[in-house]
């Protein structure tokens, strides 16, 4: 075996392992679903409830792209601690936005769509979901980043990655990277 | 250089979590934009360029020439909303069960059967057109009245997207045109409000206002639909707006998104 040929099997061989390291990403959902509506239901909801799931989430979302890709090309214009702080932020906002949507005791009876791959590393998971007597679609982003993490979810085709983008985009062009940061703050405070 | 380049890309996929930032890959997201697309459709993106992976998030684009009078009628229905329709929701939930308020909904959205029934015609989709039929005849016999959904439990007939004239219209190519909010009714498009337009004149609650030479007859039989939709539109418009930086933004985005999701059903 020439060392070329001996270069592509090890570098396939390691792509491969990873693809098995990382697990297979619906088993993954179904197990971060199962996990926060587990402690969802053995909460009294409210900060409380966001305050337990933040660790679980953390293992399970990749927020620190989720803000980066929210907050745009901009996000170079902040410093590495800035860059931590809105992150720091943009998490807890959006883990009491998802807090808030529970109602402790109802459990939600999803439904698991076809997977399509967006690329080597990527995958949206569509899944139909009915809670409390009302039926939603929801589809998940997900990337294999060694192991498999949501970076998006689309309520009803909406993306909270695109919605929040849209935001951060006006109020970067009015006042840069402080009026982004203000918001945050701003809007974390009263959740 | 190769052999390295297979060496560095191998150790990137290994190592690469979270922290290691994520990756351009050509053709990943529909409508990129800006540098990073540049970047993958020259073939030049990169493991590891995470400077450019907010192209991977679609920007949404909407045509707004009148936003500063959009906001004032969004700011006057946040009002309403906050001061009116609350509080009537939150009575209309209280006085009417869960299992009541879904069969009126059930009852007005099988009235208009007509509004889906030409539409899917008009997209071409003669199979929905059918499986409408369907499920119109089962749950307007089975369902008594509309007021239960049978069809929901038969596959064939399970989960047939919703259809519009808007849509139509989306799916013909007619582009939204500005973003309009109106007052009570929030956010459309030029292109949506004619096809609220083509809906209206498809339901068969407003053909009473027709037969019976009269408006009064369509506002009595519509208004009790009105009044059931309100506690939806409210858990929806907290959908959009709640924990929002900017909520006139958050729902203008998320109508656009929204609209652009039922096209492509």
């Amino acid at each position: 075996m020439t060392l070329k040929k001996m270069v592509l099997f090890l570098a396939s061989a390691a792509v491969s392992f990873q693809a098995f390291a990382a697990g297979d990403p619906e088993s993954t959902l179904r197990e971060a679903m199962q996990e926060a509506v587990t402690v969802a239901n053995a909460s009294a909801g409210g900060r409380a409830l966001a305050d337990k799931l933040q660790p679980l989430l953390e293992r399970r979302v990749c927020f620190e792209s989720m803000t980066r890709r929210a907050i745009g090309p901009g996000w170079r214009e902040f410093s590495p601690a800035q860059q931590a702080e809105a992150t720091r932020l943009f998490t807890k906002l959006i883990i009491r936005s998802y807090s808030n949507k529970f109602t402790p005791g109802e459990e939600p009876e999803v439904k698991y769509l076809k997977g399509s791959s967006q690329g080597p590393d990527k995958i949206e998971i569509p899944t139909s979901m009915l809670y409390k007597g009302s039926r939603y679609s929801i589809v998940y982003r997900m990337e294999n980043r060694g192991k498999w993490l949501i970076t998006d979810i689309l309520v009803e085709g909406v993306s909270l990655i695109a919605n929040y983008r849209a935001q951060f985009n006006e109020l970067f062009k009015r006042g840069g990277v402080n009026a982004v940061m203000d918001s945050l703050k701003k809007s974390v405070a009263d959740t | 250089m190769r052999i390295f380049c297979l060496l560095a890309c191998a150790s990137v996929l290994l190592l690469g979590g979270c922290a290691g930032k994520g990756r351009v890959t050509e053709g990943e997201q529909p409508a990129p934009t800006g540098k990073g697309a540049q970047a993958a459709s020259d073939g030049k993106a990169a493991a590891g360029a995470s400077d450019d992976d907010w192209d991977d998030v679609a920007e949404v684009k909407v045509s707004d020439p009148i936003e500063p009078v959009n906001r004032g009628v969004f700011w006057f229905n946040h009002q309403l909303y906050r001061y009116v329709a609350k509080p009537f929701s939150a009575a209309y939930r209280f006085v009417f069960p869960d299992i009541v308020r879904r069969g009126i909904g059930n009852a007005y959205d099988n009235v208009r059967f007509p509004v889906r029934f030409v539409n899917h015609t008009l997209q071409g989709r003669l199979d929905r057109t059918a499986q409408e039929t369907g499920r119109f005849v089962v749950n307007t016999t089975a369902g008594v009245g509309g007021l239960m959904k049978p069809a929901d439990k038969i596959p064939a007939l399970a989960d047939v997207p919703k259809a519009d004239t808007g849509q139509t219209f989306a799916k013909w190519g007619v582009p939204h045109g500005p973003y309009l909010v109106f007052p009570v009714l929030g956010p459309t498009s030029c292109r949506d409000l004619v096809g609220t337009a083509g809906d209206t004149a498809l339901n068969p609650v407003a053909w009473l206002g027709f037969l019976f030479g009269g408006a009064g007859w369509t506002t009595a039989v519509s208004a009790p639909s009105g009044a059931h939709g309100v506690p939806d539109q409210m858990d929806r418009y907290d959908a959009a707006t709640k924990d929002s930086l900017d909520p006139y933004i958050a729902a203008r985005t998320s109508y656009i998104q929204y609209r652009e999701a039922q096209k492509k059903k």
